[in-house]
């Protein structure tokens, strides 16, 4: 769990910045907050570094079938011998340029599919998890002391559950693992630690002057929630989305390895670890790789949150 | 693949259902032992998980059978390497009555290992033991067949009726109809003698002073670290060359390679397919290589004949005529042979002239289309336990079907979970590995092809007349018509091979590794089954 909100108290103990966007919008002569979170962000090389490879995992989830040399599923005759030994990476063309798996297929056409399958669910678990994240934060800083307690301490009870565990546990009670089965797993335990973040960010402007004068000049609660709170936990959101994305594809990868997460023969970047560490010491490619993609996929992740953190000076 | 089987009872026993995961691994270490000539030493194993009972009446799987086989003797034996039963603790019998009643001579002056002499009353106590509902053994089907046992598993009478000690070295034995197999059962772990005063002192923590009369006596058993056997002093037989068989528990396969290449374990297996490549290339691991061809074991999917598609018998032979078998063999790192038939090479019964089940795509695709199937129209989910070989092979078979128009969903779960989904009748098609318990045609048939019913292991609810009628004459036959016997299940393996109520893929291959420092390498035997019987029955010594 503790690795769930690495970010946690970065995010939080920064009280001074609330209200910031604000406070910079009623100073018209410099640049809109918004252009300077950006300027910040392309001066950053750590946030273009981040966001470089985070592009370069979409493009290789959106466009895999166009860029994968094979079929992930294509089991190629000549992808293993007789005694079942693949084929170790072949730097020309064509061939299998990463080497094959076990069953003979091309690892780099797998590799390119399993990052579909990492971003499906690092972004759809992500935005269920924030959405139900975002919203329980806003009602609870907006509800009366006694719901939002009540809303808390169960928040509490979710983060007091070991996050793998549970996942795991909710995964076996459903029984068969599929790809769907491990996006809404990951998305319906994902949002306490959403909301205690956006709660204590959304608790802060509550106290604002304009957000009181809104409140006495009789606006609803929902006007209140998506004008005023929304708005300025906007960019806490960004970043703890960023860090949920990368952790929902370490947390996939981990189910797949286990052999809980998406069933074979889809190609997940776990499952293939869980296979190369069983050949490391005759075919170190096929744990290799897609060893070096997840890492790669979540440093990037982490690298944009990072960045989207400093330009956003949330 | 090899590394797990399903005991045929286990899988019929109602809790029981053991599946015995053969992850053995053996080793001992050279150390400073190695010096001291022909005998002494210690040869060290590694079993990936504790032993699971000692207790013959403790339902012993696979890897207790290994750790037993030091401990206990049992009435009859096999021969070495071979599949013929040879004597042991009755040193000879007599079979009368048409095959019903067997007259055991016992070997006199045997004694269990603390001293306690050995009689035929020990051994009516033992086999009673078995029947016994109390004792909830996965075996005691097995024993059933002997007269007054039903009466006596309901609690209708208070003794076996059928087992008589006629005297302290004589033993009868009744059976309610002629048995083919009754040696093979006989020579069965669960047919282990313990001893009958240590079993009443300690009930039921007898296993943990497990006393028999084999030829290594239990010295220390540490749950989950380790377990130590040392010479039994008081031995009827020959002396074993080791003076300590020590088996290290918890090491999983991987962890085993590691600590053989180091020396800390003597011998170990089954080995990984994954690890083939690397003993292959390594010629120090290639000279320890022992690849025992005929194991006993067979890996097929059986298709629920009563369930939709797999009524039709054109679907289940195009479904076996579209698997690429050698393509399984090689996945099994070419340790396996493609399997063509049901009863494994080597055993009895096997047929070592049928050809092999051609790998046939587009003969698959007629055959589907025949049985009004449109490529794509069928659709099947295929369900495997998730050990990462199992569902490898799985992925080839699905790949195969594939390729014939077949959709296959595959569902893997946990061990435990696929074997109460079996039980529970929710598998249509699915695996088994299967180690045959004793060297008969009748541990097949009898137990997974005929008696369709609940709790029986016939996944396939293959309910053919013939068949049925064939495999019960068989089984009924003394085993003086052995002949005649096994021309019946050769007869029923024919009609079932052209029913296809299974998709028989490969018989694997027991792969050990075996320390180079010990000789002789123990050679083609079939029965190795247990490497905790190298140390005894191979007559290894440290060089």
């Amino acid at each position: 769990m503790a690795e769930k909100w690495p970010q946690n108290s970065n995010v939080t103990t920064a009280p001074a910045a609330v209200g910031r966007i604000d406070a910079d919008r009623s100073d018209p002569s410099g640049p809109s907050p918004r252009r300077r979170a950006l300027r910040r962000f392309l001066h950053d090389p750590i946030a273009l570094v981040g966001s470089g490879l985070v592009f370069l995992m979409l493009i290789l989830a959106v466009l895999a079938p166009l860029i994968a040399p094979y079929s992930p599923d294509k089991q190629f005759a000549r992808g293993i011998n007789a005694l079942g030994v693949p084929v170790a990476p072949q730097w020309h063309m064509p061939g299998f340029f990463l080497g094959t798996d076990s069953l003979g297929r091309d690892l780099l056409s797998r590799i390119i599919w399993g990052a579909r399958v990492s971003m499906e669910v690092g972004l759809i678990a992500t935005a269920i998890a924030v959405s139900i994240g975002v919203f329980l934060g806003l009602l609870s800083a907006t509800t009366s002391a006694r719901w939002s307690n009540i809303l808390m301490r169960f928040v509490d009870v979710m983060l007091a559950f070991p996050f793998y565990l549970f996942v795991m546990l909710l995964v076996s009670v459903v029984g068969h693992a599929s790809t769907w089965v491990v996006i809404l797993v990951l998305g319906v335990l994902g949002w306490p630690a959403m909301v205690r973040m956006v709660r204590g960010k959304a608790v802060l402007v509550r106290e604002e002057q304009y957000v009181e004068a809104a409140v006495a000049s009789g606006a609803s609660r929902a006007r209140i929630m998506l004008k005023h709170l929304l708005p300025n936990v906007l960019p806490t959101i960004l970043v703890f989305s960023s860090l949920t994305i990368s952790t929902n594809i370490m947390a996939e990868s981990g189910l797949s390895f286990l052999g809980l997460g998406v069933p074979p023969p889809t190609p997940s970047w776990g499952s293939m670890i869980s296979e190369g560490l069983q050949v490391y010491q005759s075919a170190p490619w096929i744990l290799i790789f897609p060893g070096l993609a997840l890492a790669l996929a979540m440093l990037g992740f982490n690298l944009l949150a990072d960045g989207l953190n400093d330009a956003l000076r949330t | 693949m090899k590394t797990q089987q399903f005991s045929p009872k286990a899988v019929m026993g109602v809790a029981g259902a053991v599946m015995v995961l053969a992850l053995a691994g053996c080793g001992s270490t050279p150390s400073s032992t190695s010096q001291s000539g022909r005998y002494g030493g210690t040869f060290t194993l590694a079993y990936q998980s504790d032993i699971p009972t000692l207790d013959p009446a403790g339902s012993p799987g696979f890897e207790s059978a290994q750790a037993m086989y030091g401990l206990y003797n049992t009435l009859v034996t096999y021969a070495p390497t071979s599949t013929t039963i040879a004597p042991s603790l009755a040193q000879s019998w007599s079979v009368t009555a048409g095959g019903t009643v067997y007259t055991f001579h016992l070997r006199t002056g045997v004694k269990f290992s603390n001293g306690d002499p050995f009689t035929a009353q020990d051994v009516v106590y033992n086999l009673t033991r078995q029947i016994n509902p109390k004792s909830a053994s996965y075996a005691q089907s097995y024993y059933l067949d002997i007269q007054g046992a039903q009466a006596y598993a309901k609690g209708q009478a208070s003794s076996v009726s059928g087992l008589k000690a006629l005297n302290s070295h004589t033993l009868q034995v009744t059976l309610v109809q002629p048995e083919g197999y009754f040696l093979n059962i006989l020579a069965m772990p669960t047919s282990d003698i313990a001893d009958p005063r240590i079993v009443r002192e300690y009930g039921k923590a007898y296993e943990d002073h497990a006393v028999g009369t084999g030829p290594y006596k239990l010295t220390e058993w540490k749950h989950n670290q380790v377990l130590t056997e040392t010479r039994n002093p008081n031995y009827w037989g020959k002396k074993p060359y080791f003076s300590e068989l020590k088996f290290i528990l918890g090491p999983d396969p991987a962890t085993q390679f590691l600590m053989f290449k180091r020396g800390e374990i003597d011998a170990m297996g089954p080995v990984p397919p994954a690890d083939m490549p690397t003993i292959n290339s390594t010629p120090a691991l290639k000279k320890d290589l022992v690849v025992l061809a005929d194991t006993g074991s067979i890996d097929f999917y059986f298709m629920d004949v009563r369930y939709g598609p797999f009524k039709n018998v054109l679907v289940r032979r195009a479904l076996n005529d579209a698997i690429n078998r050698k393509r399984l063999v090689a996945l099994d790192a070419g340790q396996a042979v493609p399997a063509n038939q049901y009863l494994p090479p080597g055993y009895p019964g096997s047929q070592s002239n049928l050809p092999p089940i051609p790998y046939n795509p587009s003969k698959a695709r007629a055959l589907l289309s025949q049985a009004g199937y449109k490529p794509g129209q069928l659709k099947l989910t295929l369900t495997v336990n998730n050990d990462p070989a199992v569902v490898q092979q799985a992925e080839s078979v699905m790949a195969n079907l594939q390729a014939i128009g077949v959709t296959v969903q595959l569902h893997t779960m946990s061990l435990s979970a696929y074997i109460t989904a079996l039980s529970g009748n929710q598998v249509h098609f699915g695996i088994i590995q299967w180690g045959l318990d004793y060297p008969d045609p009748s541990d097949i048939f009898s137990s997974l092809l005929v008696g369709a019913a609940d709790g029986t292991g016939n996944f396939a609810w293959f309910n053919n007349a013939q068949v049925n009628h064939l495999v019960n004459e068989a089984n009924a036959m003394s085993p003086q018509q052995e002949a005649t016997r096994l021309k019946l299940y050769d007869e029923a393996q024919a009609i079932a091979l052209n029913q296809q109520p299974w998709i028989p893929l490969i018989f694997p291959a027991n792969t050990m590794l075996v320390s180079s420092s010990l000789h002789p390498a123990p050679t083609g035997a079939n029965r190795y089954m247990y490497l905790g019987q190298l140390g005894i029955e191979a007559n290894l010594i440290w060089k």
